[in-house]
């Protein structure tokens, strides 16, 4: 049984897995694609760093250009210009080296060529570098180098702008604003990379102190409308992407201050017609103007780099806070779930076990109990451990009650109202000698003889009504046609429902009884004819005595009167002796008689009031009552019962005249009275009459004597009545013939209590 | 569009210009140069915080206005976060909320009165009348080489309290006035 525990607890732990690694999955899916928008703003982070070395490289190198084609232009300036030429030299190398190396990180494919081209644009940018150096120190000028230096130049800035497009593309598709960002970021390239060429395009005119031919005067307006759509391009995207308020300053005075420059140059550079003679400004203010230009624009760059990149930060932030939380779910989620598995396994597994176990136990026939000691359990569970508890102790009930069945030495049936047998006891197999397999699922009529089968027709139907029928005697049959005394009781069997589905026999074999209740009856019969015998040979005896008798005292009485003279005094004596003698005899066998009597003749019953009794002897008593100075007390009124009035007033005699005879106090106190119930060394009695007196009271060993025929014991006052002894004898015949009893309880000294029940 | 009309007036200009515009030509060129030097004089110059209590930057022009209206665009823009406002001021009464004060080249006999007004106030004194930096003012337009020049005198900044920011000194020739 154990692989079932086992088994619920594999499948808990399998189910609490998969739902574990699902959560996993899900959490550890939001934190590895969190943790993958994390990389990729960190790069993005970078690329903007990136994106600004890359934007300072080519504006250095712009700025570089435009001088350098001054000085080619207009060698005198070279003075001037020199240290500036040498000073962005610098910047652009610096600016380049910085982008290019942080660059190096990035190892996507197209990048290698892109930075292979840029690096062979920066070679040949190193030579023309020297080339002008030689140039202008010969104060020559040199049209072809101008060109070369000017398209590489600004092939090289393409170049990089290209580099940066091809680098930036991978970062595109993270973050919406981060786009918008970056689309911002290249209209301000684009701004800067013209603002740089207008600077070059001017610069040369002035230099050459030529009006602007017609295709660099379309330039120029090229630059310009390039420059304008860009203004606005870059205010729209800010706007979009939330930087516009953040950097709203800074963009106003780069735009105000390109716009002033803007009217600065545009009457003065931009139409071929303008040009009279001389160009009101120099180069070098030009330049400075333009490159002071190009600080607001730095301006503008920085602060928008800086809101980026704080923007960048923020989003960075935010994803880590996304992983944190999303991490942290997991874990939650996670122990939770172990929690669950824990309290199930506890709570419910536990359990479930500890319950199979009680119940293998209790299977196996050993003692088991279901609410284990002190184990918390949820509601449910613990409601099953009392159920099966309380069903346990049904159960043991039930057991209890089928094994007294089926121990019992009486045969008990159980069987459909039809008659088909359900159940068979032991009791039932020794009875009937069938086995309860061959019993159960046949017909009743297998053990009722043929005769009998109207008798239980009777009993169906009795059963039907829901009555029972109480023990009654009869005769099965058992295995082989055997008849079998037997006492049968029979009762319904009711279902839940408190309908009647069966009926169940209780039969016990009464062969031995029957047997002995036969030869009881015939010595009973024995015995009373003995009685009768004994009573009749008692009466014939004592009547035919008494003839003889009543001659031996006549003859006495006449030997007294006719020789009384001629006897001596001692002869006259004896026959005096003889006359007593005679006498007594003749009482003694009066009483005899008169004790079989009581023996044979029928009661007379009748409805007799025993209070009156008790007036009457009171009354027939007086004198002797008197005389004794005796009393009779009746504390309570005494019943009416149904007996044989004359003899139970004999009974009553008998016992008050024994009270008062056979008592020594000066005042002799008789006590009648009537108990409902009363207890006795033989059990418990109803209906019992008691005599009671103070008188001298019977020696236990007595108790039983007094009742014999003819034993007196001396009176207690000494008196010289003399009788024969033969009053409690009849009282005891009396209360026997009425099926009572008598007994007594006595203290020497203090007084005797005679009790009796008349049983009729 | 904007482009469009830039270049049908450039195409204007191109039919229409004559001999006799051609002068007033070089003197808008001239005049567009300084309103954009202009800019850049307040770009690279740092007021005290005392002295720029408004709003705004003031450019003031004392006596009529030699721009022909091309400062007018300046009008609004920002500079250092500042609004720029043009202001044309009569009489040296009016030049207290000014920043920057430009003296009409016709103006140069109020300059000496104008002069004794600006002690103490923080205002950056632009003109083109020859003189004018030796005269106390502190950026004096002038020609050289054909081309147009600005004098300036530190000095004279200096003692307004004004800072001049190196880049500034880029666009112009240092001197040092009488004072």
């Amino acid at each position: 049984m154990k692989w079932c525990a086992n088994s619920i607890r594999t499948v808990l732990l399998s189910a609490f897995a998969v739902l574990a690694l699902l959560i996993a999955g899900l959490a550890g899916g939001d934190v590895y694609s969190e943790w993958q928008r994390l990389n990729k703003i960190t790069q993005l982070k970078n690329a903007t760093v990136i994106s600004e070395k890359l934007f300072d490289a080519t504006e250095k190198f712009s700025i570089e250009r435009d001088i350098a084609l001054t000085i080619l232009h207009a060698p005198e300036t070279l003075e001037t210009l020199q240290p500036r030429l040498t000073e962005s030299r610098m910047a652009a190398d610096a600016a380049m080296n910085d982008a290019m190396g942080s660059l190096r990180q990035y190892r996507f494919p197209e990048l290698d060529q892109l930075q292979q081209k840029t690096l062979s644009y920066r070679t040949e940018i190193e030579k023309l570098r020297q080339q002008i150096s030689r140039t202008v120190s010969d104060r020559a000028t040199s049209p072809t180098l101008e060109k070369k230096w000017y398209d590489t130049v600004t092939a090289l800035t393409e170049q990089t702008e290209d580099l940066w497009l091809g680098f930036a593309g991978h970062f595109s598709d993270i973050d919406p604003t981060a786009t918008l960002h970056m689309r911002y970021w290249h209209c301000l390239r684009i701004i800067m990379d013209n603002t740089g060429h207008e600077r070059a395009a001017i610069a040369e005119l002035i230099s050459t102190n030529a009006a602007p031919t017609p295709q660099q005067s379309a330039e120029l307006w090229h630059n310009r409308g390039a420059v304008d759509l860009s203004w606005k391009t870059a205010e729209i995207l800010a706007a979009q992407s939330g930087l516009f308020p953040i950097i709203s300053a800074e963009f106003s005075d780069a735009k105000s201050h390109y716009e002033t420059l803007q009217d600065m140059t545009e009457n003065i550079f931009y139409l071929p017609d303008a040009h009279s003679g001389t160009y009101p400004i120099g180069a070098d203010i030009w330049l400075e103007l333009s490159s002071e230009l190009g600080d607001s624009l730095d301006d503008l760059k920085a602060a928008s780099h800086k809101e980026i990149v704080r923007y960048v930060m923020n989003f960075r932030v935010k994803a880590q806070q996304a992983i944190l939380f999303h991490g942290l779910i997991l874990m939650i989620a996670l122990t939770l779930c172990i929690y669950t598995f824990h309290l199930v396994t506890n709570r419910v597994v536990h359990p479930i076990n500890y319950m199979i176990d009680a119940l293998l136990s209790i299977a196996n026939g050993k003692p088991g109990a279901f609410v284990p000691p002190q184990r918390r359990q949820l509601a449910e569970i613990g409601n099953l451990m009392q159920i099966m508890n309380a069903l346990q102790r049904n159960v043991e009930a039930a057991l209890l009650l089928a094994a007294v069945v089926e121990s019992s030495e009486d045969a008990i049936i159980s069987k459909t109202l039809d008659g088909k047998i359900l159940s068979w006891n032991r009791g039932a197999e020794h009875l009937f000698d069938y086995s309860a397999a061959e019993a159960i699922g046949q017909y009743i009529n297998l053990i009722i003889p043929p005769k009998y089968m109207n008798e239980e027709n009777q009993i169906i139907a009795q059963i039907h009504e829901g009555k029972s029928v109480d023990h009654f005697e009869t005769v099965r049959m058992a295995k082989g046609g055997r008849l079998i005394d037997i006492s049968l009781a029979v009762s319904p069997i009711r279902n839940a429902a408190g309908e009647i589905i069966g009926a169940s026999k209780t039969a016990r074999d009464i062969t031995e009884r029957k047997q002995a209740e036969a030869q009881l009856l015939r010595y009973m019969r024995d015995l009373e004819r003995s009685n009768q015998e004994l009573d009749d040979f008692a009466y014939i005896a004592s009547h035919d005595l008494k003839e003889p008798l009543r001659g031996l005292f006549n003859h006495a009485s006449f030997l007294l009167e006719d020789y009384e003279g001629k006897l001596d005094e001692d002869g006259v004596k004896r026959l005096h002796r003889l006359a007593h003698l005679s006498r007594r005899m003749e009482h003694l066998v009066n009483d005899l008689l008169y004790f079989s009597r009581l023996g044979r003749a029928e009661l007379a019953i009748q409805e007799t009031n025993v209070h009156q009794i008790i007036s009457d002897i009171e009354e027939m008593m007086e004198s002797f009552l008197h005389e004794r100075n005796a009393h009779i007390i009746v504390p309570k009124k005494l019943p009416k019962i149904v007996c044989d009035k004359p003899r139970i007033t004999e009974v009553f005699r008998n016992l008050i005249t024994n009270a008062v005879k056979y008592n020594d106090k000066p005042e002799r106190i008789v006590e009648i009275g009537f108990l409902d119930r009363a207890e006795t060394p033989q059990g418990p009695e109803n209906g019992v009459f008691y005599v009671k007196d103070n008188g001298v009271g019977i020696e236990p060993g007595f108790h039983q004597e007094i009742f014999r025929i003819f034993k007196r014991l001396q009176p207690a006052d000494g008196s010289k009545e003399e009788g024969t002894g033969v009053g409690l004898t009849f009282v005891k015949k009396i209360i026997e013939r009425h099926k009572g009893r008598i007994w007594l309880e006595s203290i020497p000294g203090q007084g005797t209590v005679f009790y009796f029940t008349l049983g009729r | 569009m904007q482009i469009l009309i830039r270049l049908l007036f450039a195409l204007a200009l191109l039919c229409g210009l004559s001999v006799t515009a051609h002068a007033e030509v070089v003197q808008l060129q001239e005049q567009q140069i300084k309103a954009g030097l202009l800019y850049n004089f307040l770009k690279y110059t740092d007021w005290p915080a005392a002295s720029l209590t408004g709003a705004t930057l003031n450019i003031c022009i004392f006596g009529d206005d030699p721009f022909s209206g091309s400062l007018n665009p300046i009008q609004g823009r920002t500079v250092n976060q500042h609004q720029i406002a043009i202001r044309y001021v009569q009489g040296a009464g009016e030049i207290t909320n000014c920043q920057m004060l430009f003296v009409n080249q016709n103006e140069q006999s109020a300059w000496p009165n104008l002069h004794r007004a600006l002690v103490g106030k923080s205002i950056l004194t632009v003109s083109d009348f020859p003189g004018f930096a030796a005269a106390g003012g502190m950026i004096e337009f002038s020609h050289q080489n054909d081309h147009i020049n600005a004098n300036l005198d530190l000095d004279a900044v200096d003692h307004a309290g004004l800072h001049i920011e190196d880049r500034l000194l880029r666009l112009v020739t240092i001197v040092h006035g009488d004072n």
